[in-house]
């Protein structure tokens, strides 16, 4: 296990790109399978690194990477389109629905609200409706109060004709 | 293209692309289509596979990159989406179980490959066919695009320390493979790489 843990050390001190400790020094120095081990990762890690693969050039793979992207560009736009709408419109519906929401709250609390208030409002309504009535019942009066002292001169003067006539036509030879 | 561009680093050509500049974008991929290319190649099956699934990342980075974070990265980024681009396609069509890969000319002298450079290719050859695929692209990402271990981790989506004992364990079977007389006398003790991996995971 000891030896396990140099070998993790080793191989971290490359990763990490530090040397190595002093007290692993010490142990590679003391220790030949580790002082190989060392070596050998030492020079695999230089062998990997120099052995890097020359990336291949290639314009038809450009060509075909940029033909690739400017196809897509009018899904991207329509897509960036509709998140443009949703992010100016978004908001602002939100905005209305909250406002109308928070309307609507406030008069259905004020309806609740309103049993407080019925008997007075009721009172009201029962004021309103008894001037209504009072008022109708005026206008259904008010053609024989006023029309009735004419009427009774009316039927006077007919009577003083009525008597006219009589003497008139009693006179007559 | 704009000369000027080659020159600008590639927080500087994300912020020209956010503007609207399409050269900016381009030189972008001028930069990483053989990067991102070479990776994905030892992933796919087939050159068009791997020419089909470099597309693949540049239209989803194209597409993604209003949403990328300027204060970090872009390699590591790309490199992500490149390997879940991988990802994908090895869902939507594995690869044939004995898919065949290049035989080693000289793999009985397997010293000789860290002498010469030239057989570098057929060192990571090795590399493919010996490593787990995670081993394999930490090993790729560390080395082939001398990413540090927490790029790599991003890449890989995985702990630091778990990426350290990705590379632990591919330069341990590499160098098995390499050397295998050395490494009759000297194995790591697979109960203790399997007790820091649990620990790790």
């Amino acid at each position: 296990m000891k030896t396990w843990l140099a070998k993790w050390k080793i191989s971290n001190a490359l990763d990490d790109h530090k040397p190595l400790p002093p007290d692993m020094e010490r142990a590679v120095a003391e220790s030949e399978e580790l002082r190989r081990l060392a070596t050998d990762s030492a020079d695999l890690h230089r062998a990997l690194k120099k052995s890097r693969p020359a990336p291949a050039t290639s314009p038809a793979l450009h060509a075909a990477i940029m033909r690739a992207v400017r196809a897509a560009e009018p899904e991207r736009a329509v897509a960036l389109n509709w998140k443009i709408f949703l992010a100016r419109w978004t908001p602002a519906t939100a905005l209305a629905s909250l406002i109308l929401l928070g309307g609507f709250a406030v008069l259905h609390h004020l309806r609740q609200s309103e049993p407080v208030a019925r008997p007075a409002a009721l009172s009201n309504f029962t004021d309103a409706s008894s001037a209504v009535e009072t008022g109708g019942k005026l206008v259904r009066a008010l053609p024989d109060a006023a029309l009735s002292p004419l009427n009774d001169e009316r039927l006077r003067l007919n009577h003083d004709l009525a008597n006219a006539q009589k003497f008139l036509l009693a006179s007559l030879p | 293209m704009p000369q000027e561009l080659l020159t600008d680093s590639d927080a500087e050509l994300i912020r020209q692309i956010r503007a609207g500049s399409a050269d900016a974008f381009e030189e972008l991929v001028v930069r990483y289509e053989h990067r991102v290319h070479a990776f994905v190649r030892q992933f796919c099956a087939n050159a068009t596979d791997a020419r089909e699934v470099t597309q693949d990342t540049f239209v989803k980075a194209s597409q993604s990159l209003a949403r990328f974070d300027a204060r970090r990265e872009f390699a590591p980024w790309l490199f992500t989406i490149a390997r879940h681009k991988c990802i994908d396609r090895h869902r939507a069509a594995p690869p044939a179980e004995d898919a065949p890969l290049p035989e080693l000319t000289d793999e009985n002298h397997p010293g000789e490959l860290l002498a010469r450079r030239e057989d570098g290719e057929q060192l990571w050859q090795l590399a493919r066919r010996c490593l787990t695929e995670n081993q394999f692209q930490a090993l790729w990402l560390r080395y082939a695009e001398d990413m540090d271990v927490a790029q790599i981790a991003q890449v890989l989506g995985k702990t630091q320390i778990h990426v350290k004992v990705l590379l632990f364990r591919a330069r341990q079977t590499l160098g098995r493979r390499l050397n295998p007389d050395a490494a009759a006398a000297r194995r790591v003790p697979v109960a203790a790489e399997n007790y820091l991996a649990q620990k790790t995971l």
